[in-house]
């Protein structure tokens, strides 16, 4: 005994002469010879400090520590200074009064250093903006002239529009290399919008379930996408990823949507889109468009979506998020005039709403959303969408679309490497009416989806992230204990990891298991 | 097989599939075609070039970045993902690191100068620019009105 003892003193001891070792040899090497990188070496070094491009997709972004090491870097040395600087101006997050009033100043004395910028996030043009000084359009027009590298413009505001048409002709002439514009309700902020990124992020990305806790206050619809369209897409000459989300509806004919392979993104949110518009859009695109997001968008069902995919571009995409609309608790919906419902599932209509619906519905006979699952037709039409799009390696549905012979279909796809699955989403379903379904929950998808995880090898060979999310049950249970079980036992058995939260279940071929709070 | 000179006139000999991870010398060799003459380095040492090529070695069997990679390769960039066998083959003392990322730029190596300047990355991150000027036995150059003038430029930076 006493000689364990010892031994394990000694090995303390050890440990902590190990641990208090300064280390001189490798700083005498590198005395010998301190390092002499060129600036686009020490640039392309600093760059992996910094998100990927497409990552700030996430908006508002967030850059982490990155700006405090860049910063560092930029007081190293004279030989590290252009590079760090030229780094940390890449993405300027200025999302706060304090950062904004600074960057504006040293903007005015650098104008210069804007050319750096690759990422512009603005948050302007709303009462209720968070940085006054962004309402001010010359000012933003001022810095965006002097951005001509500018790839992402992100605005959160509620544009004029003859403020997005001078923000067009900015854009159209500074920034040629701009590809992709997002246009967001100021209200978006706090809790910001993902379109995910290209290919498969790992699970760093699926903070999906944070955003959707969080109620949403109701907001007004930003202009139509026809306004957008013709003031700012249209004219450039380069964009190829648009992303916007509570979009009023179209007055005017969808001719804009004609531009020919233009899109390789879209991602469209809580906006009014008829179906002939979608229909424009995807034919046009049959050749170009890879990422494709519709989400709780009124005037088309998922049929729609997926009748226009079999025809274009379905055998190409690669990226796939649909939800549909979410109908309100109340019944009262399904004796209204023909009408879309309103833009956010928790929320009244907003008056503005009123505009869509005479072209949301007016175009087929199709029924409303019902309370709580959507149509049969929707569901059965969704059934053949792992035949028509072989090549998605990211999909993001609605649980109750996910019906057993979806799943089976989806069985055998080749290329899905991450599959999120959001139940009650486009259900409707809230505290308010739970009760009320109760027994008309689909409760037999997680059995289905465990039955697609069973094989391992055989069902879905590149699968490596899936994500049951429950969040917009707002506490409810949409799978229960037996299922997630069998889910779990089904992950673990092709030697993917299980993280359980209390509302969703992420099974990833990295994770560990974080909690048990199911 | 390629024969290899480097600046030291030291020679090494290997697979064509090793050589051809640089791109560099995958143009050299279709330009030339097949011919006996050795292919010379001088901005590479022998014991940086043993090094480069083992890691050429290693991965010879894997697809070559294509240029549609190399397009989207903006958005791979991340520094946590260096493979396991490249972060053992990375451990290096900081002049052959620096040495490794020089010459894989001149090999034209795109993987390997990733691996390199990633490694470089995670060594600064959090640090403050006294730590980073210890590490790389970096001497500041800047007057201090130089550096007040950086701090003022990128003070927006500053509040988090």
């Amino acid at each position: 005994m006493a000689i364990l003892d010892l031994m394990f003193l000694r090995n303390i001891l050890y440990g902590l002469s190990l641990s208090f070792r300064p280390k001189p040899r490798r700083r005498r090497l590198a005395a010998s010879r301190p390092p002499s990188l060129s600036p686009e070496l020490l640039l392309h070094i600093f760059s992996f400090l910094d998100l990927p491009l497409h990552d700030f997709d996430s908006s508002p972004f967030s850059r982490g520590d990155t700006e405090a090491t860049l910063l560092s870097a930029s007081l190293v040395c004279k030989a590290w200074s252009g590079p760090a600087i030229q780094q940390l101006w890449y993405a300027p997050r200025v999302s706060k009064p304090l950062r904004a009033a600074r960057f504006i100043e040293a903007f005015r004395a650098t104008p210069d250093l804007a050319s750096h910028i690759r990422v512009l996030q603005l948050l302007a043009g709303s009462p209720r903006s968070p940085i006054p000084m962004w309402d001010d359009i010359d000012l933003i027009l001022e810095i965006i002239s002097h951005c001509p590298n500018l790839r992402v413009l992100a605005v959160h505001a509620n544009p004029s529009p003859t403020m997005l048409w001078r923000i067009g002709a900015t854009v159209t002439y500074y920034c040629p290399n701009l590809y992709a514009f997002k246009l967001l309700p100021p209200q978006d902020i706090p809790f910001g919008t993902q379109d995910g990124p290209p290919g498969l992020p790992g699970i760093a990305n699926g903070d999906t379930h944070e955003r959707s806790l969080v109620k949403r206050p109701p907001r007004a619809p930003l202009p139509s996408f026809y306004t957008v369209a013709t003031t700012l897409i249209c004219p450039h000459p380069s964009l190829s990823v648009f992303s916007c989300a509570s979009l009023s509806a179209s007055e005017r004919s969808p001719q804009f949507l004609s531009i020919e392979n233009r899109w390789e993104s879209f991602a469209l949110r809580e906006s009014a889109i008829t179906s002939t518009e979608l229909f424009s859009l995807l034919a046009n695109s049959s050749s170009s468009l890879r990422r494709l997001t519709l989400v709780r968008n009124t005037g088309h069902t998922n049929a729609d979506v997926v009748a226009v995919l079999s025809r274009y571009c379905g055998l190409r995409l690669t990226y796939l998020h649909l939800e549909s609309v979410a109908s309100p608790p109340t019944p009262s919906t399904s004796t209204s005039q023909p009408g879309p419902a309103p833009d956010t599932p928790p929320t009244p209509s907003t008056p503005s709403t009123t505009k869509s619906k005479s072209t949301a519905h007016s175009r087929s006979s199709a029924p409303l959303p019902l309370i709580p699952a959507p149509p049969q037709a929707d569901i059965d039409a969704f059934t053949p969408l792992p035949t028509i799009c072989r090549n998605l390696e990211h999909l993001e549905i609605e649980g109750s679309l996910a019906s057993p012979a979806f799943l089976s279909a989806l069985r055998s796809h080749p290329a899905l490497r991450r599959l999120i699955v959001r139940a009650g989403t486009g259900t409707g379903i809230s505290t308010a009416n739970l009760k009320g379904i109760g027994s008309a929950l689909p409760r037999f998808t997680p059995t289905a989806l465990a039955a697609v995880l069973a094989r391992r090898g055989v069902d879905l060979p590149r699968l490596e992230f899936m994500e049951i999310n429950n969040s917009d049950l707002e506490g409810g249970v949409w799978a229960s204990g037996e299922q997630v079980k069998m889910i779990r036992k089904a992950a673990r058995r092709r030697g993917m990891g299980v993280a359980n939260h209390v509302f969703y279940l992420k099974i990833s071929a990295q994770s560990t298991t974080l909690s048990t709070n199911w | 097989m390629v024969n290899l000179v480097t600046s030291d006139n030291e020679s090494f000999t290997v697979e064509k599939a090793v050589a051809s991870r640089s791109v560099l010398i995958k143009n050299m060799l279709e330009d030339v075609g097949e011919s006996d003459q050795p292919i010379p380095l001088p901005n590479v040492t022998a014991s940086v070039l043993k090094k480069v090529l083992e890691y050429c070695d290693h991965h010879k069997n894997e697809p070559m970045p294509t240029s549609e990679d190399l397009a989207a390769e903006d958005t791979r960039k991340r520094t946590t993902d260096i493979g396991e066998w490249d972060q053992k083959f990375i451990q290096v003392d900081q002049e052959m690191l620096f040495e490794i990322i020089l010459a894989a730029n001149y090999l034209d190596i795109k993987p390997l100068l990733d691996v390199g300047c990633k490694t470089v990355a995670n060594m600064i991150k959090g640090k403050t620019p006294e730590e980073i000027r210890k590490l790389f036995n970096i001497v500041n150059d800047f007057t201090p009105e130089e550096e007040a003038q950086i701090k003022k430029e990128n003070e927006w930076a500053e509040d988090r």
